[in-house]
């Protein structure tokens, strides 16, 4: 069992919360390593004109992962495309496929593999191993070349790819508004176990693509519950 | 997402609180105002259930790897999810679209069980692991 680690976690039935978790590297002399585990679930409408207090809330799940907590969080985006009754009441600058959902903690930390181990496991058992890459092939005007690479799955799911504005303004009601995390452009395809391929994606007019970030998400098929993310910084690349 | 709407209003009917956004629910409790100070608050309060691992353990017979492990304290209608995770395997498939490449995985999920529990205790749960 080298290079292996063993995880036990208890939910409750409902799955709503992570009411406690232990875990051990099986390869190492230190046997446990034991602490507070949550399941964070944010609920924010992207429709509303109240970004600001939206933004917050995000900002309050965000920071508390920084400082070490430990914890799944998971950001359900309401009012997306499928909810809203006029494509008027959605801010401009989110796009017209802005999907529901999901992410932070996709930042590198020594629990990133507990974090997407106890995701896939969350909704739906997925008892394969999950992998995504992705990376910016190329520039050009305003179009992103984004590939990806699959590890081994089975079974069929959904690859969601995000460009993501780090930090933008918006201006509602006459007021300006410092957001983060703004999806701006989104696609899918159809994912397999083992594949690769690439997609084509577009910075929307008049945006520099400074501070964006390609954000991709292997999603299940059915459920669509998020169990791989990977994130790249533009900048990096 | 309409399964994210289903989800929410659930959740809000179960423990009897209202549906709105922006909302923050910390492992099935909703935090009201939604601050930093309030999220880390619940985040960081102590588990309420303890659980104790031991070194799993090869059976002979049936070759299965067995975990146990003890829980304490409020275990009703809660599952148990246990896991072995495998770092650093690497494949190289020999046909499809990835024929030929190397592929490095992270984190497989070797094998995975859940167990249902009742009562604090201890628990074995068998893994059958290749």
């Amino acid at each position: 069992m080298d290079n292996s680690s063993l995880i036990v976690y208890i939910r409750t039935n409902d799955k709503y919360a992570i009411k406690g978790a232990e875990w051990m590297d099986l390869d190492s002399e230190s046997l446990n390593s034991s602490a507070p585990f949550a399941l964070v679930e944010t609920v924010i409408d992207v429709s509303s004109p109240d970004a600001e207090s939206w933004t917050k809330v995000l900002d309050s799940a965000e920071n508390a992962t920084r400082e070490g907590a430990q914890c799944l969080l998971v950001t359900h985006l309401l009012g997306d495309g499928a909810e809203l009754e006029s494509p008027a009441q959605r801010p401009k600058e989110l796009s017209a496929e802005t999907p529901f959902a999901v992410f932070v903690n996709s930042e590198p930390s020594p629990t990133e593999g507990l974090v997407r181990m106890i995701g896939s496991a969350f909704e739906k058992p997925c008892p394969t191993f999950v992998e995504v890459e992705c990376e910016i092939k190329g520039l050009k005007g305003d179009r992103l070349y984004a590939s990806f690479r699959l590890g081994h799955f089975e079974g069929r799911h959904e690859l969601a790819l995000w460009l993501v504005k780090k930090q933008m303004t918006l201006t509602t009601q006459g007021e300006e508004m410092m957001l983060k995390n703004v999806v701006v452009g989104a696609t899918r395809t159809t994912a397999r176990g083992e594949r690769d391929g690439r997609k084509t994606m577009s910075i929307p007019k008049g945006m520099s693509a400074a501070g964006m970030a390609l954000i991709a998400i292997l999603l299940d098929g059915d459920s669509h519950v998020p169990f791989a993310v990977k994130r790249k910084d533009l900048g990096e690349l | 997402m309409k399964a994210a709407s289903v989800r929410q209003r659930d959740f809000c009917k179960k423990v009897g609180s209202g549906v709105y956004t922006p909302q923050v629910i910390v492992n099935g409790e909703v935090t009201r105002g939604g601050t930093s100070a309030k999220v880390r608050e619940e985040i960081a309060r102590e588990p309420e259930v303890l659980v104790k691992l031991d070194r799993p353990r090869r059976d002979r017979k049936s070759g299965k790897v067995v975990v146990s492990f003890d829980v304490k304290g409020k275990v009703k209608d809660c599952t148990a999810t246990v896991a072995i995770t495998e770092r650093g395997l690497k494949s190289e498939p020999d046909a499809g679209e990835c024929k030929g490449m190397k592929i490095e995985h992270g984190n497989t999920v070797r094998a995975f069980a859940e167990k249902k529990l009742g009562r604090e205790g201890s628990y074995d749960v068998e893994l059958r692991c290749s």
